[in-house]
């Protein structure tokens, strides 16, 4: 087994992990014979080596399972219309998709197609959060009445499960502590259920970095974009300020002409308005300095 | 999981565990290497710690992988890293062949080489 491993470039560290598991095993001749052609297999499936020693480390039952029925489960997921390459992206992140019984998928993805959800989207949260085939139906039922019993109408929930499908695993108090940041910040209630649920990345992002964004958005006068615009908070905050400096520098200070030219594409803003095209980047390094600095005084003290 | 401590407490510890139960499979070798890689573009501790608690993910992956995620990023000409993924902790799931097929994707649907930059890190569905 250990030269198989060394063939095929696996560090003396994952060579160990690897076997380590086979003698808790108590492997047998044939045992190794099929855990070769489940390596070879992974390999062809572009899983590193270290990722492929750590699935066997998490799954060991992976490591007896026979070669054939993983292809199997893998043309499965391909009949379920999932890509390779997002196969592999869940595949190292939950393996128990391979070894548990197919029923395992199929009762997640039929669940959420019965919410109304958009089947690509179905698997677009499934590729995102694998550990949703582990949530019994029950559970994200339960967790979808929960929401709904703090606030969020019934279409909010399920908007909140699309963007976030890990919402599944929180406490309720992770959203009433976003309620109660936005309501700090003068969003009415319903304004801020609105937000949470509509926004692509209110969740999915640092929650000071997503606060920060809003705060900057609503100095600026632009409360409506961000209620209106789903993408609105994916805008990177360093560049949006650098932006804002600039645009404020061209006498563009009215929240009409900021919502015009922020939300503009780089192309589109630095042909709209650059002599250079390095102008920004003077502007946008300058203040990356600045804050970095900052960030260095603040932590020394 | 020292490291990890002293970068969370306890609480967000445990729903870290809770979102992804493979961090108890890490190694401690690699949680510190994955630290260290965030470090070494310049993420102060505590951006680090919400880099980390935004996604979880990252911690299972492979310091290799990211290692030539990164390296993806600076040959597209990246500045800032730092930034774009306190902004878009996600991207850290990505691996560089991903973004490599993507920006190829869009350039040959006739986007330049900044505007297709410009998509990617704005793209949620990605």
């Amino acid at each position: 087994m250990e030269d198989f491993l060394t063939k095929h470039n696996f560090s003396k560290k994952d060579i160990k992990t690897i076997a380590k598991t086979c003698r808790e095993m108590d492997f047998k001749k044939t045992d190794f014979e099929n855990l070769e052609r489940i390596i070879e297999y992974f390999l062809k499936l572009h899983f590193s080596q270290t990722a492929i020693a750590r699935r066997i480390k998490a799954e060991p039952q992976l490591a007896t399972t026979d070669v054939e029925s993983i292809k199997k489960r893998v043309k499965e997921l391909k009949d379920l219309k999932y890509d390779s390459k997002d196969i592999a992206k869940m595949l190292q992140i939950n393996s128990k998709i391979l070894t548990n019984p197919s029923d395992y998928l199929k009762s997640t993805l039929d669940f959420i197609l019965s919410k109304k959800i958009k089947p690509n989207i179905a698997l677009s949260m499934t590729v995102h959060y694998p550990y949703l085939f582990d949530c019994p139906n029950s559970e994200i039922d339960k967790k979808l009445a929960e929401i709904e019993k703090i606030g969020f109408s019934k279409e909010q929930a399920l908007s909140i499960f699309e963007h976030h499908p890990a919402i599944v695993k929180k406490e309720p108090q992770f959203l009433l502590d976003h309620i109660g940041d936005l309501m700090d910040l003068d969003f009415t209630l319903e304004e801020a259920h609105h937000l949470i649920s509509f926004s692509k990345v209110y969740l999915r992002g640092p929650r000071d970095v997503i606060l920060a964004k809003i705060k900057l958005f609503l100095s600026l006068g632009l409360k409506n974009r961000i209620l209106t615009d789903p993408y609105a908070l994916v805008a990177n905050i360093d560049s949006t300020l650098a932006k804002v400096e600039f645009l404020k520098g061209q006498g563009y200070t009215s929240p009409i002409h900021l919502d015009r030219y922020l939300f503009m594409s780089g192309t589109y803003f630095k042909n709209r308005f650059l002599v250079s095209p390095k102008e920004i980047l003077v502007i946008y390094k300058a203040r990356r300095e600045l804050e970095i600095a900052r960030q260095k005084k603040k932590e020394k003290e | 999981m020292e490291h990890l401590i002293s970068y969370l407490n306890e609480d967000e510890f445990l729903e870290l565990l809770k979102i992804n139960p493979d961090i108890k499979n890490a190694d401690e070798e690699d949680i510190v290497a994955l630290i260290s890689i965030l470090k070494s573009i310049d993420l102060q501790a505590e951006q680090i710690r919400k880099v980390i608690i935004a996604n979880p993910f990252y911690l299972t992956r492979t310091p290799n992988d990211i290692e030539k995620l990164f390296e993806a990023f600076k040959s597209l000409d990246v500045t800032y890293l730092d930034s774009i993924l306190l902004n878009c902790p996600w991207l850290l799931d990505k691996d560089s062949f991903e973004i490599e097929d993507y920006i190829e994707n869009k350039i040959n649907s006739g986007l330049e080489m900044e505007e297709a930059m410009e998509t990617l890190l704005s793209d949620v569905e990605f």
